[in-house]
């Protein structure tokens, strides 16, 4: 073995990654090359120090107040599972319905007016479809960065290229739908290029699979959007409904289609 | 269908026993990854609870731990990673492997040169060396570095290719150790480049 075949494996013997039959060829050069033995011994030794230095001693209130979160939330899933799945909770109160539809105008307002792109304003979705964004655990129309960041991500994974700035995805619009035989409400987000839309659809009614990368949203065993659509993920489900991402290459699909939010008011 | 109420029970405990105990590294790696202690205790929350819902398909008897880093590892990337993120054309290519090693031969007089130059850098100084990675290579530099996950392993974790590993986890250790020089030369440590 020569210094440079030596020098080759300078990472995975630190590692302890080469093979026996590697590591044993290394340690002869190393009793007789004074160089290469001086990199080897510097070289591990800066991984054992940076390896000291990034102990991380624990933070122990962290910890306790991680767990204490985490456990309530366990709590909760175990609720729901023991009354055999996501229950539908029905829009009760006036004033958490009112606090929904403005969250929802305040998001869409400007975006939405400024676009100029929708024409029809007859179609709205009824207002126990917007139950969900009353939830406080649903933030993803409360912070649209966040939501576009999902997108990108999800569409990415799909082989739709978006650059860090998700190329300028906005939410656009909103609609109340059939797809499967199932009355779905979808939101829309586009860039003029993509598209992805965010879709809430009653669990009871999908089946998905899920290999913590990917999911595979089916109603009677068809995926439930097709239109040019790459792939879906299921994000989470909330009060009985999926709340589903899907990516597109479907440039403004059939955007007159896709009404105002707000006409939920 | 409805799980019975001893089968939840079973669960539960099984999950707190195998998956809880491994917070504290969760924990770590996700302040390395977000570079954030808020969105630290978020990742970490978020990736525990969705590790409990998918509990059904974690094999009793294989590696909880690397599991579990996988599906943090996934919601990070899905929903944390940073817009203004380091684009991946940073070249390091130009930088020599033995840099380091070079740089503190020639500009040192001690017998241990590496060990004087780590005795004056503060524990915050190289995780901040850390932080500056750009992030496809912090994210398989933190899970080699501090959780000790060999390569298999974070491929599997990471979802990347064993190849991919190894150069990210090869370049990202250029970079660091270039960081770290310049900070030592920055604060006199030691001695800058001769010409």
């Amino acid at each position: 073995m020569n210094c440079q075949e030596a020098l080759d494996l300078l990472y995975e013997i630190i590692d302890k990654e080469a093979s026996e039959i590697d590591t044993q060829e290394v340690k002869r050069h190393l009793d007789h090359c004074q160089d290469c033995f001086g990199r080897y011994q510097l070289h591990g030794a800066i991984q054992s120090l940076l390896k000291e230095k990034l102990k991380v001693e624990t933070d122990i209130p962290a910890i306790e107040r991680m767990r204490g979160n985490i456990l309530s939330k366990l709590d909760e899933i175990d609720a729901q599972r023991e009354s055999g799945g996501p229950k539908t909770i029905p829009f009760r109160m006036p004033a958490v319905a009112l606090a929904a539809v403005a969250a929802l105008v305040l998001l869409v307002g400007t975006g939405f007016f400024a676009n100029g792109l929708y024409k029809h304003y007859t179609e709205y979705i009824p207002i126990e479809r917007a139950h969900w964004a009353a939830s406080e655990n649903i933030d993803i129309f409360k912070d649209s960065d966040k939501t576009a960041r999902m997108i990108t991500a999800v569409s990415t994974d799909f082989g739709l290229t978006m650059n860090p700035d998700h190329n300028g995805l906005k939410l656009v619009g909103g609609t109340s739908r059939e797809i499967r035989g199932m009355q779905v409400s979808q939101f829309y987000y586009s860039n003029g290029e993509y598209s992805a839309s965010v879709f809430v659809i009653p669990a009871s009614e999908i089946t998905f699979s899920d290999d913590l990368i990917k999911t595979k949203v089916t109603i009677d065993g068809h995926c439930f959007y097709d239109h040019n659509c790459r792939g879906c993920r299921l994000l989470y489900t909330i009060n009985g409904d999926a709340v589903i991402i899907t990516a597109s290459t479907d440039r403004n699909y059939e955007l007159t289609k896709f009404n105002p939010i707000i006409g939920a008011i | 269908m409805a799980d019975t109420n001893s089968n939840i029970a079973r669960k539960r405990q099984a999950f707190e026993k195998e998956a809880l105990p491994h917070m504290d590294a969760l924990y770590r790696t996700a302040l390395r990854m977000t570079k954030n202690v808020g969105d630290a205790e978020d990742l970490v929350q978020e990736a525990l609870v969705k590790a409990y819902r998918f509990w059904d398909k974690f094999e009793t008897g294989s590696n909880c731990r690397a599991w579990l880093f996988k599906i943090m590892t996934n919601v990070f990337i899905n929903e944390y990673r940073s817009k203004s993120r380091s684009p991946m054309s940073v070249n390091v290519d130009d930088i020599d492997d033995n840099y380091l090693y070079g740089q503190l031969a020639a500009n040192s007089d001690g017998d241990n040169p590496e060990k004087e130059l780590f005795a004056k850098m503060l524990d915050d100084d190289v995780k901040k060396a850390i932080d500056e990675l750009p992030e496809d290579f912090r994210i398989v530099v933190v899970l080699s570095f501090i959780e000790g996950f060999s390569y298999q392993e974070i491929a599997e974790i990471a979802d990347l290719q064993l190849g991919t590993v190894k150069s990210r986890l090869h370049r990202g250790r250029k970079l660091l150790q270039k960081e770290l020089l310049e900070y030592a030369i920055r604060n006199g440590f030691i001695k800058g480049p001769q010409k």
